[in-house]
């Protein structure tokens, strides 16, 4: 009986250990580092955040690019000298549960768009950026992701004359 | 004093066992009969409840019935109690079990335990952190889709090209049929 109840226990411990997924590796190994910052994003704050009075212009389209995302977990790179992550996160990370959205790559530098899928439901979602240079990035963004709402934060923002012309039309 | 001395004697060899039957009658009827010295008057209690004891018991008929089911009813309540604990003792393991997969999973649910202590908890700041990521993550994105565009610009700049081509080429079959008719006009001529 209780080698049986041990047992049990050991295969419990055992899968809960095991379940630490390659990007929670990647988090445990270079947050709080020298050369890297690590900002994490709960639940909690977002469901606060969907809920708050203030005269940002920009809030609504934060709200809405926000609206079925859980948390937002970051990891960057600072500055050149401190190991460059994305490398060593493309090798480890587990391609099969995951479907490419898009990959970049740009001379030197790669960004990789990531989903994962419950159901017909996005669950998570990955952007990795990964250089030789000093600006390494992991984005995890887990919860329903509109990435319709989201691209569109930023849309003609690097196009001032796009901007205008969409200010026509209103 | 010879009689007592006797009996003290007799007393001596019933307490060690050795008395024959003819002994401890001559004891029984000492007890039951004589006064007995101070000494000797709780040799004489025990000797008269013997006495009384001696008188015969009516055995009940079912006696030996009655000892089996109370001896095995004994047993059942036993052995039921034994399994009671058996069954406690795995309800409380399995309790445990529960209470210690709830807990892990707790901790699964909250990412990783080691995660919590980034977390931003000034609401301001995490807004500020959430908005730079998507506008980020929506900067890449972009930048990539942008890419994209650019392609289909170029399968518009091809499309014009391969119209071009037709008109190129109905332009030539125009010049064929001049051609054809200048000929023909030679040939009247």
């Amino acid at each position: 009986m209780k080698k049986i109840i041990i047992l049990l226990l050991l295969v419990a411990l055992a899968g809960t250990i095991s379940a630490q997924s390659a990007i929670d590796r990647i988090f445990d190994k270079y947050a709080g580092k020298d050369g890297y910052t690590t900002v994490v994003i709960n639940s909690f704050m977002f469901k606060f955040l969907s809920n708050i009075e203030t005269s940002d212009p920009e809030y609504e389209s934060f709200k809405s690019a926000t609206k079925g995302i859980e948390s937002i977990r970051i990891l960057t790179q600072d500055g050149k000298g401190s190991q460059a992550f994305g490398k060593e996160l493309l090798k480890i990370l587990p391609w099969d549960e995951y479907e490419e959205l898009m990959v970049v790559k740009q001379s030197d530098e790669e960004v990789v768009f990531l989903v994962k899928e419950e159901g017909d439901r996005i669950v998570e979602f990955l952007l990795i950026v990964s250089g030789n240079g000093d600006e390494d990035a992991l984005i995890v963004i887990t919860g329903n992701i509109d990435l319709e709402s989201i691209s569109s934060l930023t849309r003609g923002m690097d196009l001032p004359a796009m901007e205008n012309l969409e200010g026509l039309d209103k | 004093m010879d009689k007592l001395e006797h009996i003290n004697e007799l007393l001596e060899k019933f307490y060690q066992g050795a008395t024959s039957t003819e002994e401890e009658a001559e004891l029984q009827d000492y007890f039951n009969r004589e006064k007995v010295p101070e000494e000797l008057r709780t040799d004489r209690e025990l000797f008269v409840s013997m006495a009384s004891a001696r008188e015969p018991v009516e055995v009940p008929a079912d006696l030996n019935k009655k000892i089996i089911s109370g001896l095995s009813a004994a047993e059942h309540v036993e052995s039921r109690s034994r399994r009671i604990g058996i069954y406690s003792f795995s309800a409380l393991a399995a309790g445990l079990l529960i209470l210690l997969s709830v807990y892990l999973g707790f901790l699964r649910e909250d990412q990783n335990p080691a995660m919590t202590q980034y977390a931003i908890e000034d609401p301001e700041m995490a807004y500020k952190e959430a908005k730079k990521a998507l506008e980020y993550v929506s900067m890449k994105w972009n930048d990539g889709t942008e890419q994209l565009g650019n392609l289909q610009q170029v399968n518009k700049t091809m499309e014009t090209v391969s119209t071009m081509n037709k008109l190129s080429s109905g332009s030539r079959e125009l010049n064929l049929l001049g051609n054809l008719r200048k000929a023909d006009q030679i040939q009247l001529q």
